[in-house]
C-alpha cells in the first residue's frame, strides 16, 4: 500500500495545447466520471445500457495576484468562461521521486473542454477565493503520452 | 517551509514599540525577551498568546497567526477602564490606521495577505494593593511564502 499525498495533484489548461498553465492557487479540486444508464426490463432480465462517460472536473482556490506565466489564476478562468474558450486540459499526479510515483502514472487525464462555472466569494475579513467546474467534451484519454 | 512566528510578532512589535504613548512617556512592550520588571510600571503592553495554523493550499505555504495583545493597567483604588482604552485605540490606529492599510510590514520572503483585529475583551482581578485590569485584542495575520 502506498498512498500518495493530494497536493501532487494539478489540473493544467492551455487553449492551444501548448503552454499548459496550472490552476492557482488550488486547495482542493476534484474529477468526476459519470454515464447515463439506460435500463430495460426484459422477460430475459434487465439491460443496462451505460451511454457515454462525462468527464467533469472541478475544484477551488484562492486568487494569486502575482501569479508565474506558466500559472492560470481567477482572471484568466474568468475570461475563458466569459468567452466559451476551448481549451485542453491535463489532471495528473506530479511525480513524487521519495515513494516511486513518475508524472501521471497513477492519476491522468487530457482532453478537450470549458470552464462552465467559475464562482468568485470576496468575504470581509478573507481573502479572495473561487470555484471552477470544467466540463471536458469528446474523448478523454487517461493515459500519458510516452 | 519556513516558521512564521518571528517574522509576526516582531512586526507587530517593532510597529507599536515606542510609538504608543501616555502622558508624553511610551508604554513598554514586553515580550518573552523581558528587559524589565513589568511591576515597575503600572501600565505596559504585554505580547500575549501566538497560535499558527497552516492552511492548505497547494502552491504555496499559507498561515494565519493568531496573536494576542494585553494591555494592562494596575491600580490602587478605584478601578476605570479609560487608560485602558486609550492605549487599544492608539494600537489599533497604528496596526489598522485604514479599513484597506496594514500598518507594519513583513519580511521576506514572507508575504501579507490581511490583518485584522478580529476581539477584544476586558478582565480585571483584585489583588494586593489594588487592581490590575486589563484588556486582550486579537488579531489574525494571514500570511504565505514560497
Amino acid at each position: 500500500m502506498q498512498e500518495l499525498k493530494g497536493s501532487l495533484t494539478v489540473m493544467m489548461v492551455s487553449p492551444t495545447g501548448l503552454n499548459f498553465r496550472t490552476i492557482v492557487c488550488e486547495d482542493s479540486s476534484q474529477s468526476s466520471i459519470t454515464s447515463n444508464v439506460n435500463t430495460t426490463a426484459t422477460k430475459c432480465g434487465t439491460v443496462s445500457v451505460p451511454d457515454t462517460p462525462q468527464v467533469t472536473i472541478s475544484g477551488s482556490g484562492i486568487l494569486d495576484a502575482a501569479p508565474a506565466v506558466n500559472q492560470a489564476t481567477l482572471k484568466e478562468l474568468q475570461d475563458w468562461a466569459l468567452k466559451n474558450t476551448p481549451l485542453y486540459f491535463i489532471r495528473k499526479t506530479l511525480a513524487d521521486p521519495a515513494v516511486g510515483e513518475t508524472s501521471g502514472e497513477s492519476l491522468y487525464l487530457d482532453g478537450r473542454g470549458y470552464f462552465t462555472s467559475v464562482e468568485e466569494t470576496s468575504a470581509e475579513g478573507d481573502v479572495i477565493k473561487f470555484t471552477w467546474t470544467f466540463t471536458t467534451t469528446g474523448t478523454v484519454d487517461n493515459t500519458p503520452d510516452s | 517551509m519556513r516558521d512564521v512566528g518571528t517574522a509576526v510578532r516582531k512586526a507587530i512589535f517593532t510597529a507599536i514599540n515606542g510609538n504608543v504613548l501616555w502622558e508624553g512617556a511610551p508604554v513598554p512592550v514586553v515580550d518573552e525577551k523581558l528587559d524589565r520588571l513589568i511591576s515597575e510600571t503600572d501600565l505596559y503592553i504585554l505580547i500575549d498568546t501566538q497560535s499558527e495554523t497552516q492552511l492548505n493550499v497547494k502552491c504555496h505555504y499559507a498561515t494565519s497567526v493568531n496573536l494576542t495583545l494585553r494591555i494592562v493597567q494596575k491600580r490602587q483604588a478605584t478601578n476605570s477602564k479609560t487608560v485602558v482604552e486609550n492605549v487599544v485605540n492608539q494600537i489599533m490606529q497604528i496596526l489598522k490606521p485604514t479599513k484597506i492599510a496594514t500598518g507594519f510590514t513583513l519580511p521576506d520572503p514572507f508575504k501579507l495577505s490581511l490583518f485584522t483585529i478580529s476581539s477584544a475583551e476586558y478582565q480585571f482581578s483584585a489583588e494586593q494593593g489594588g487592581f490590575q485590569i486589563w484588556k486582550l485584542i486579537s488579531t489574525t495575520t494571514r500570511l504565505t511564502h514560497e
